[in-house]
C-alpha cells in the first residue's frame, strides 16, 4: 500500500520532472525512484511518448500574400461607415456571428415599416375626410353610433336622442 | 530613457520597433517576417481553424502597427506580440464557442444519419496516408480537447519552446499556475495519445 501511494505521488511529478521544473531535491528523490521502479519508468516512457507525438502537428504556412495584405490594410484610407456595416454583416456571416447584427437589421426594418404604415394611413384618412360633405360626415358618425349600439342604447340619458330611434334602421 | 534604466532596451527586437517608430518600415517588415509564421501558428492551433487564424494574425500585428506612436517598452518584444496575440484569440473563441466534433460521432443531417466517414485505427490495415491523417486528427482533437488555459501554456511550451516563465508573462499569471497548468495537460494528453498507441 505505501509502495502504492509512493508511485502516485511520484507519477503526479513526472511531467514537471521531465520539464526540469523540479526543486533539485525532489528531482533527487524522483530520478532515484525511477531507477528502481518498473511501473514508475513505464509511465515516465508514456508521458515522453505523447509529448513527442505532440510535434507530429506540423506548422502551417502563411498565405501567400499576407505581407501585402497586411500593408494594404494599414495603408488603405479609413472606410465610410456604410462600408464597415456591409463588411462587418459579410463578415459575421461568413463566420456564422450573423444573429446579433440580423435580430438588429430586422427590428429596425420592422420599427420602420410599422411607423411607416401608421403615416400614410393616418394621412390617407385625412386626405378622404376632407373630400366629404357635411351629409357624409354626419352619416358616417351614425354608422359608428350604430356599431355601438348594444352599449348606447342602455344608456338611459341617452334615451331622448332622436338619434338612436334610428338606430335600429341604420344597423340592418 | 537609458539602457540601465530599462532592460527592454537590450532587446533587439525592441531596439526594431523604436526604429519602426522613427519610421523606418524597413525595421517592421524584418519584425513581421521574424514573428508572422510563429503567431500564425500559435494561433491556428489554438485555435484549429486557418482561416480564422490568418484573419486573427493578420489582426494581431494591425495592432501592434497602430500601437506604434503610444509604444513604450515594458516588456521583451516576442513577450508583447504573444501577448496580444493570446488576446486576441481568447477574445474570438469566447466570441465564437466553437463545436468539436468527434471523429467517433455520427449525426444527423435532413438525410438522415451520417455515419462516421474516418476508418476506425482498430479496424483493418488502412493505407499509410489515412493511418498518419487519422493519427494527426487524434493528436489535434486531443490538444483541442483540453481546457483553453491548458491549451495556450501547452502551445507555448511544446510548439513554442517558452520557459514556464516565459508563458506565466504571456499568460498573466503566477509560475505555480503554469507548473499547474502544464502538469494537468500533460497528464490529460497522456490518457488520450497513449489510448490512440494501444490502437
Amino acid at each position: 500500500m505505501e509502495k502504492k501511494m509512493r508511485c502516485r505521488d511520484i507519477q503526479k511529478l513526472i511531467p514537471l520532472f521531465l520539464d526540469s521544473q523540479l526543486s533539485p531535491r525532489e528531482s533527487s528523490v524522483v530520478g532515484e525512484h525511477l531507477s528502481g521502479c518498473v511501473l514508475c519508468q513505464k509511465e515516465l516512457n508514456v508521458y515522453q511518448r505523447s509529448w513527442d507525438m505532440l510535434k507530429e502537428w506540423q506548422d502551417m504556412q502563411p498565405a501567400a500574400g499576407y505581407a501585402a495584405r497586411f500593408w494594404t490594410q494599414v495603408t488603405s484610407p479609413p472606410q465610410p461607415w456604410y462600408t464597415k456595416i456591409l463588411s462587418g454583416l459579410k463578415e459575421a456571416s461568413s463566420r456564422r456571428q450573423i444573429s446579433p447584427a440580423l435580430v438588429t437589421v430586422c427590428l429596425v426594418f420592422i420599427l420602420t415599416s410599422i411607423l411607416a404604415k401608421t403615416y400614410f394611413q393616418a394621412e390617407q384618412t385625412d386626405r378622404y375626410l376632407t373630400r366629404l360633405n357635411s351629409e357624409e360626415i354626419e352619416l358616417l358618425e351614425d354608422m359608428e353610433l350604430a356599431q355601438h349600439f348594444d352599449v348606447i342604447k342602455n344608456i338611459e340619458i341617452l334615451e331622448d336622442f332622436d338619434i338612436l330611434k334610428n338606430l335600429d334602421s341604420l344597423k340592418s | 530613457m537609458t539602457v540601465s534604466s530599462n532592460p527592454y532596451l537590450e532587446d533587439p527586437d525592441v531596439l526594431l520597433f523604436l526604429e519602426f517608430q522613427r519610421g523606418d518600415r524597413l525595421a517592421f517588415e524584418k519584425l513581421m517576417e521574424k514573428y508572422y509564421k510563429r503567431i500564425l501558428n500559435f494561433i491556428y492551433r489554438f485555435t484549429a481553424d486557418s482561416a480564422l487564424a490568418e484573419d486573427l494574425t493578420q489582426e494581431v500585428f494591425i495592432r501592434v502597427y497602430n500601437s506604434v506612436s503610444s509604444y513604450r517598452p515594458q516588456s521583451k518584444f516576442q513577450t508583447w506580440v504573444y501577448t496580444i496575440a493570446r488576446n486576441i484569440s481568447l477574445n474570438q473563441l469566447r466570441y465564437q464557442k466553437k463545436k468539436w466534433v468527434s471523429l467517433d460521432e455520427a449525426f444527423e443531417t435532413e438525410d438522415g444519419e451520417v455515419k462516421r466517414q474516418v476508418m476506425d485505427l482498430t479496424g483493418e490495415s488502412p493505407d499509410q496516408e489515412i493511418l498518419r491523417q487519422e493519427r494527426l486528427e487524434a493528436i489535434e482533437d486531443a490538444i483541442n480537447s483540453l481546457p483553453e488555459n491548458q491549451r495556450m501554456a501547452l502551445i507555448l511550451r511544446r510548439y513554442d519552446e517558452f520557459s514556464y516563465e516565459k508563458i506565466a508573462r504571456i499568460m498573466n499569471c503566477s509560475l505555480e499556475a503554469v507548473k499547474s497548468l502544464l502538469s494537468r495537460a500533460r497528464e490529460n494528453l497522456k490518457t488520450r495519445l497513449s489510448r490512440l498507441e494501444k490502437d
